[in-house]
């Protein structure tokens, strides 16, 4: 053999190395794709667990205080105290008796099948011109946003919900 | 021909044949690739479908267009209760959909899970057909579920503080309820599972999967 076809054999190695090695990538980064979007999946639903177990309570614990229908916002729970209250404890939603108690909720799920998930929720008053912002004056809108993630994700789900008090007129 | 020339003869034969059996089982994990992939995407649009018509549906327990035709649905709305199977009254669209709610009519709506040996012709020997079955008129459709369980829940608070949710556990299922005996289920938990229908190489690989699970689904109408 001589020294051309030496390199010529080499290189060919070289290129069919190299077309291996691409393939493979491309193959571990859909599986990759396919893992991150299923456990995308499993964490929206928990995400929207939470929202929805959320919507089940009182919009404010004012009403736990005077149930009668409250006209004016500023009735409601100041937008810095939003969160649990006595006698409810902290990342225990069985005690949580109105929507903002979620304000802080935090933990880890680890019922799913697929993965361990973690979780945070924020609970802030938002006009209804301006949905996406908080605000620090109290309206008839609470916003909670959900966060989950897991270290086997990539990213984390962010799923957002508004709770809307209202009453029928007199 | 000389010694080294067969030698070289016989060398680039075995390292064509290396570079064959390579090339061949690239081949096959393309393949393979190719059928997870596509199996593991058919799974979770399957199971994102399911789960969209079923929370749709399940949301709308108690719901009429005519409230009239359905008053206290929280005594009323569900029928019967099982762990994989429901039924209960709703308004669902009829033709010719002017009215995207309902048609103000009630309708039956029942959920329930075939047995797997209904689907015995497809590989997975666990996917099972989930029926819809609106008014007597069951539709059922492969999807690859091989687990759709229901839990249900009463509201266990005094109405002051605290919203702890008991879970319902008859001494047997299913239960069938009388029309204006409250039920007292508040919230429903639904946990469904899809399978692929068949995998690549089904005795070595497992099937896909994806996994839903609603800890809290509560219709706005049986919780008042």
């Amino acid at each position: 053999m001589t020294g051309i076809q030496m390199i010529l054999a080499l290189g060919a190695m070289i290129l069919l190395t190299l077309l291996i090695t691409n393939v493979n990538k491309n193959s571990l980064y859909t599986e990759d794709t396919m893992y991150d979007s299923n456990f995308g999946i499993t964490a929206t639903s928990l995400a929207s667990s939470i929202i929805e177990d959320a919507s089940r309570l009182r919009f404010d614990q004012r009403f736990y205080v005077d149930s009668s229908t409250v006209y004016d916002p500023s009735f409601f729970t100041d937008p810095d105290s939003l969160g649990f209250e006595s006698p409810e404890t902290k990342n225990d939603p069985k005690t949580f008796n109105d929507f903002d108690d979620y304000n802080g909720y935090s933990g880890e799920d680890t019922t799913m099948p697929t993965a361990v998930f973690d979780f945070s929720c924020r609970v802030c008053y938002v006009n209804d011109n301006a949905l996406d912002d908080s605000t620090t004056t109290r309206t008839f809108h609470k916003k909670i946003t959900v966060r989950v993630w897991s270290p086997f994700m990539k990213d984390t789900i962010v799923i957002s919900s508004i709770y809307s008090y209202w009453n029928f007129l007199p | 021909m000389g010694t080294a020339v067969i030698i070289d003869i016989l060398g680039s034969m075995v390292i064509g044949g290396i570079l064959l059996l390579i090339l061949f089982q690239m081949n096959d994990n393309a393949t393979q690739n190719t059928y997870n992939f596509s199996g593991e995407l058919a799974v979770q649009q399957n199971l994102v479908t399911t789960v969209e018509v079923l929370e749709y549906d399940f949301r709308k327990i108690g719901y009429c267009e005519d409230p009239q035709a359905l008053p206290n649905p929280e005594e009323n709305a569900i029928l019967l209760a099982d762990t994989n199977r429901i039924r209960f009254l709703t308004d669902v669209m009829e033709p010719p959909y002017n009215n995207p709610h309902g048609d103000g009519t009630l309708d039956i709506i029942e959920y329930r899970l075939g047995p797997a040996t209904e689907l015995s012709g497809t590989q997975n020997p666990n996917d099972k057909i989930l029926y819809r079955i609106v008014n007597g008129v069951s539709k059922g459709v492969n999807l690859g579920i091989t687990e759709f369980k229901i839990k249900y829940f009463m509201d266990k608070s005094n109405g002051k503080g605290g919203t702890t949710l008991g879970e319902i556990k008859p001494a047997s299922w299913p239960i069938i309820y009388t029309p204006g005996t409250p039920t007292g289920i508040t919230a429903l938990e639904i946990d469904i599972k899809v399978e692929n229908t068949a995998a690549y190489d089904a005795g070595q690989n497992p099937y896909r999967s994806a996994f839903w699970r609603q800890i809290r689904l509560s219709s706005r109408n049986i919780k008042r």
